[in-house]
């Protein structure tokens, strides 16, 4: 027992270094001035890197693109996914099992791939370069894990209430607002969360698609590390996870004021 | 309140029979169980009167009218499950307004009709409650209320008590059908514990393998299985292969009146508290083979002298090895033709 007990302690202790460490680097590299070879730690620090990057009018533009598209992926993720997954999570049909591997199939596909094909087809249909077209394209990438873990969550959620209700003689709209929407709102949430994270993060597609027209967060952060220059990156970096934390908070604090008390947060 | 009748219901599932042909009815204000191991359609047949599911064959109707298309929002025919059902996420008083919600009946209609309800079901003071912190028999009770307060057409309860530990269980037989009674609801048990559908039910249909084989009171569906499915269902029950001729049918027990004239094969069913022993007078001899104490019985196992074993309970105390003498009365004694 005693041994389990250390090994377990172990195991946790390994892992929140190896989960905290990475960002305290970032955080000591974003302060530091000088950092010769053989130190352990920078031998002067100075916030002048994050004093030029807050006052550059290319970062306020970039984390409010990124946060649109977010959004917007969001939201259009959530829009597609909703139906599908409830009819693939509660209905058997022809063809189930063919669209839940439909819908794995971007992520089983090389991003580039994926998005080098939509590129064609977006620059006949003019939404290369477009946000439209760079929000269809993060959308791809957001529908698989959200179709999953909603599809999950209808699997577990069953039939059951929603048949009750209609019993109790609500009509369609009633059911859905009432009973179906409050039961997978933790679905929706960890959805919600997924597909924000994932169009936080594009990299190479906003690139593609958006032609350098549409400037985000990854876009800015890239050249720098490619650059060598480790401290703007890792300003930028904290810049980055920082917005997408605060944007996540603030879903799951709006979710919570309309989703009564903390039965889906903390059942 | 309705009387329900099912004329020829039928349901397949990728032609596989659930359900054949039934013909059923339900007297406005009556409880009726439907009784019948797990697999024998009992739930589908609820679903149907519920619009859960439409038939594939046959018309379901609500006092006369036609309803096997109408939506089940519609129908007023409500199911309380097993597992209750209640909304996790919807107090207790909220659970149950919402079907008077969705009526949009105004907001001091549905305070007193959920305060009265819950008196009813002698839950009050729980109405701001979620349904994580009641207790099972609680949360079944509050899903019995939120379905009365809408005075459903019919209320189909699926094995409701179930989930409930033994004692709990009696008590909530005895609280269902006084509710039914005061309520005055049509009201269908499903069940497959006998003792439970005849407790409760005024009529209990029998329903194996899709069929229903016998609608009748548990006094006569007891003593007067319709055929030997049914009385093997019910289980307790002796089975002795014979003859009938001239209007007698004779077997290992002895001989028993019959109303058949002709000359047939047949089996009889005697069930094991109509087995009589006696240690001087019978008609055929045994022996105490094994014995199982029961609490109100006792029950023995008794090989016959002329062959062939039957089961008897009974109060009297016979010790293994001892000789018995078996009887049987003639309107114990119910006799099948076998096909």
């Amino acid at each position: 027992m005693k041994w389990g007990r250390a090994v377990g302690h172990f195991v946790m202790w390994t892992a929140a270094v190896a989960c905290v460490s990475p960002l305290l680097s970032l955080i000591v590299l974003a302060f530091s001035a000088q950092w010769p070879f053989p130190h352990l730690v920078p031998s002067l620090f100075t916030a002048d890197h994050l004093a030029k990057l807050l006052l550059s009018p290319r970062l306020g533009e970039a984390v409010t693109t990124s946060l649109e598209l977010a959004l917007l992926t969001t939201v259009a993720t959530l829009l597609l996914v909703f139906p599908a997954a409830k009819a693939a999570g509660l209905y058997s049909f022809r063809g189930r099992e063919a669209l839940k591997l439909l819908a794995l199939m971007p992520v089983m596909v090389p991003a580039a791939t994926v998005t080098m094909g939509l590129h064609y087809f977006m620059i006949r249909v003019g939404l290369a370069g477009t946000m439209l077209g760079v929000v269809i394209v993060h959308t791809v990438f957001a529908v698989p894990y959200a179709f999953r873990i909603l599809m999950y969550v209808f699997e577990i959620m069953g039939e059951q209430h929603e048949e009750q209700a209609a019993m109790l003689g609500a009509g369609p709209l009633m059911v859905f607002s009432a009973v179906t929407l409050p039961l997978v709102m933790p679905g929706m949430v960890a959805a919600a969360t997924m597909s924000f994270v994932i169009s936080f993060s594009q990299y190479i597609t906003t690139f593609i698609i958006g032609g350098g027209r549409l400037l985000t967060v990854p876009l800015l952060l890239v050249p720098h590390v490619q650059g060598g220059e480790l401290h703007v990156a890792s300003v930028y970096s904290l810049v980055f996870i920082f917005t997408a934390l605060a944007a996540l908070v603030l879903l799951r604090a709006v979710v919570r004021h309309y989703y009564r008390e903390t039965y889906f947060l903390n059942p | 309140m309705a009387r329900i009748t099912l004329v020829g219901v039928a349901k397949a599932f990728n032609d596989k029979q659930i359900l054949d042909r039934l013909d059923l009815d339900i007297e406005n204000g009556e409880l009726l169980a439907l009784l019948g191991p797990s697999g024998s359609g009992k739930t589908t047949l609820l679903k149907l009167i519920a619009g859960l599911d439409t038939p594939s064959a046959g018309r379901i109707k609500f006092d006369g009218s036609d309803v096997t298309l109408v939506s089940t929002r519609h129908r007023q025919a409500i199911i309380v499950f097993q597992d209750h059902c209640l909304f996790p996420h919807l107090t207790v008083k909220e659970n149950i307004a919402f079907g008077l919600r969705a009526r949009n009946e105004p907001r001091a209609t549905i305070d007193r009709k959920v305060g009265e309800i819950l008196e009813v079901v002698q839950l009050p003071g729980r109405q701001n409650s979620l349904p994580h912190a009641l207790s099972g028999g609680e949360k079944q009770r509050i899903a019995l209320a939120r379905a009365c307060v809408l005075k459903p057409r019919v209320l189909l309860l699926d094995e409701p008590f179930s989930n409930l530990d033994v004692n709990l269980r009696l008590s909530m037989r005895e609280f269902v059908v006084s509710l039914q009674r005061v309520l005055k609801l049509t009201c269908v048990l499903v069940t497959h514990d006998k003792e439970e559908a005849f407790v409760m039910a005024e009529r209990v249909a029998v329903l194996l393998d899709g069929r229903l084989e016998q609608v009748d009171t548990p006094e006569n569906l007891y003593d007067r299985p319709k055929n030997k499915k049914v009385a093997e269902f019910l289980g307790e029950a002796n089975f002795f292969p014979g003859v009938v001729a001239d209007g007698v049918f004779t077997c290992a027990l002895g001989s028993f009146a019959t109303p058949w004239q002709d000359t047939r094969q047949a089996v009889g069913m005697v069930r094991y508290d109509n087995v009589q022993l006696g240690r001087h007078t019978g008609n055929t001899l045994g022996k105490i083979k094994d014995k199982v104490f029961a609490g109100r019985y006792t029950f023995y196992k008794v090989a016959l002298a002329a062959g062939g074993e039957l089961m008897a309970s009974c109060k009297e105390s016979f010790t293994l090895g001892d000789a018995v003498y078996v009887s049987c009365a003639d309107h114990a004694m119910q006799v099948y033709s076998t096909p």
